[in-house]
């Protein structure tokens, strides 16, 4: 066989050489050349692959840079209520809360918001889950700030939700998905009193949606203990009898049941906490297919607030999990023996 | 000794139906505040997950708060909701009328 001459080896080199530079090349051209044209569908996927390696690689500031490029891009090239910009936006909403840049964060979520409503104002559950979304990001978000500005996040999230459920009570149909967000306020208002701060409440509440305190009347603190219990409490009767009127599951309503002595358990009502256990644990005692479900319930200590169950609309508390310490209360684990006399105050022990 | 005879005396029938009808009198308002009012003239207030709903879907111009309040000359607590821009001019006013009666 013969041997390629010298050219030709060098051409060989030189081509193979262009074949694996040449995509960072291009790369390279479109993020940093003013004149390259960005706005077509082919280079929006580069950058955007782009971008995502350089998320892999920890360049949190270039990949901004760039997911902001394709966004951009996609408004431009597709319109300025165009669905495909969601996408790209939970991408920068991701790395602007690594980056903690929170101008930025903030004026996305707001974006978000506006663009959600705009688009989905006429598809109700389509609306009420993008609402959610925006809910999850500020759960997020309050998970790594502290102060007012967790505070601000958790009534905001809150505050989405409501508008989630809302829109879902007017459609029929729709009541399935209720439960879990209603549970998911009840959990707000759970971390609202106890991992957040009270300073400001009152005005991030009601006087402004800003993150801003303004003066003037706030509640107390026992007050919006108080306040938080009678809400968590409303929600989880209502989301009782919506079971109840429903399918009427008999392991859905005990499980309810034990969501509300949990809810007992969290704001220092044990007595009353072991009365919904017991209802809980009896009902499901008497039905034999219900074994796994007694050992999943009660089989281990939980720590609370626990998880929703069954949740069409998955946007469960789990953000917010992390924000569960070791130092919380925990549903102990029960048995029959738990009900009799003599383990009377174990209830009081293991929440401690 | 009149006064033990007329205290074995039983009351006469024109006074146990007069005792009958004072009692009745006496217990009606009692009864009638036991009876659940109709829909048409008894507005219940709303209930903290109502009024949270309610401040979620409005700007914060119109929002409310619920609170217990115990008035002036009793001591049974009563449920009332205002404007939160109102309690907080019913609340520039108040001390700005301490600060005048102290001047």
């Amino acid at each position: 066989m013969r041997r390629p001459s010298g050219p030709a080896c060098v051409l060989l080199v030189c081509a193979t050489a262009s074949a694996v530079t040449l995509p960072f090349a291009v790369l390279a051209q479109t993020l940093t050349s003013p004149f390259s044209n960005h706005y077509t569908l082919s280079s929006q996927r580069d950058v955007l692959d782009s971008a995502e390696s350089l998320v892999q690689t920890g360049e949190l500031d270039a990949a901004e840079v760039a997911f902001r490029r394709v966004f951009e891009s996609v408004r431009a090239d597709q319109g300025l209520f165009h669905e495909a910009q969601l996408p790209v936006l939970d991408r920068l909403l991701a790395t602007n809360l690594a980056r903690q840049d929170w101008e930025k964060f903030n004026y996305y979520l707001d974006y978000h918001r506006a663009l959600a409503s705009r688009l989905h104002r006429n598809q109700t559950i389509r609306y009420a889950e993008s609402l959610a979304t925006g809910a999850d990001w500020h759960q997020r978000a309050a998970l790594i700030m502290a102060d007012e500005h967790r505070t601000w996040h958790l009534i905001r999230a809150r505050n989405l939700i409501w508008q989630a459920v809302s829109a879902l009570e007017q459609t029929p149909g729709s009541q399935a998905r209720l439960s879990p967000l209603l549970y998911q306020i009840a959990t707000l208002h759970y971390y609202l009193t106890n991992v957040a701060s009270l300073r400001g409440r009152t005005s991030l509440e009601v006087r402004t949606d800003r993150p801003l305190r303004l003066s003037g009347w706030s509640m107390s603190g026992n007050e919006a203990e108080r306040r938080s219990y009678a809400v968590g409490q409303e929600l989880l009767e209502r989301i009782y009898r919506l079971h109840a009127t429903g399918d009427g599951d008999s392991h859905d309503l005990a499980h309810i049941d034990t969501l509300l002595g949990d809810w007992q358990l969290l704001f220092g009502r044990d007595e009353l906490a072991r009365d919904y256990y017991f209802k809980a644990y009896r009902a499901l005692r008497a039905d034999p297919s219900a074994t796994q479900l007694i050992d999943q319930l009660f089989g281990t200590p939980v720590t609370l607030p626990a998880s929703y169950f069954s949740t069409p609309m998955q946007n469960d508390t789990s953000a917010l999990s992390a924000m569960n310490t070791s130092q919380g209360p925990v549903r102990p684990q029960l048995t029959d023996d738990f009900f009799t006399e003599d383990h009377r105050y174990e209830l009081d022990h293991a929440s401690q | 000794m009149s006064l033990t005879m007329l205290r074995n005396k039983p009351a006469p029938q024109w006074a146990v139906s007069l005792r009958q009808r004072l009692c009745f009198c006496l217990l009606l308002p009692v009864l009638a505040g036991c009876v659940a009012p109709g829909e048409g003239n008894f507005r219940r207030p709303p209930t903290p997950a109502e009024v949270e709903q309610y401040n979620a879907m409005v700007q914060p111009e119109d929002r409310i708060v619920c609170r217990s309040e115990v008035p002036v000359s009793s001591n049974i607590p009563v449920r009332k909701c205002r404007l939160v821009v109102d309690i907080d001019e019913t609340s520039v006013f108040h001390r700005e009328q301490l600060r005048r009666a102290l001047r």
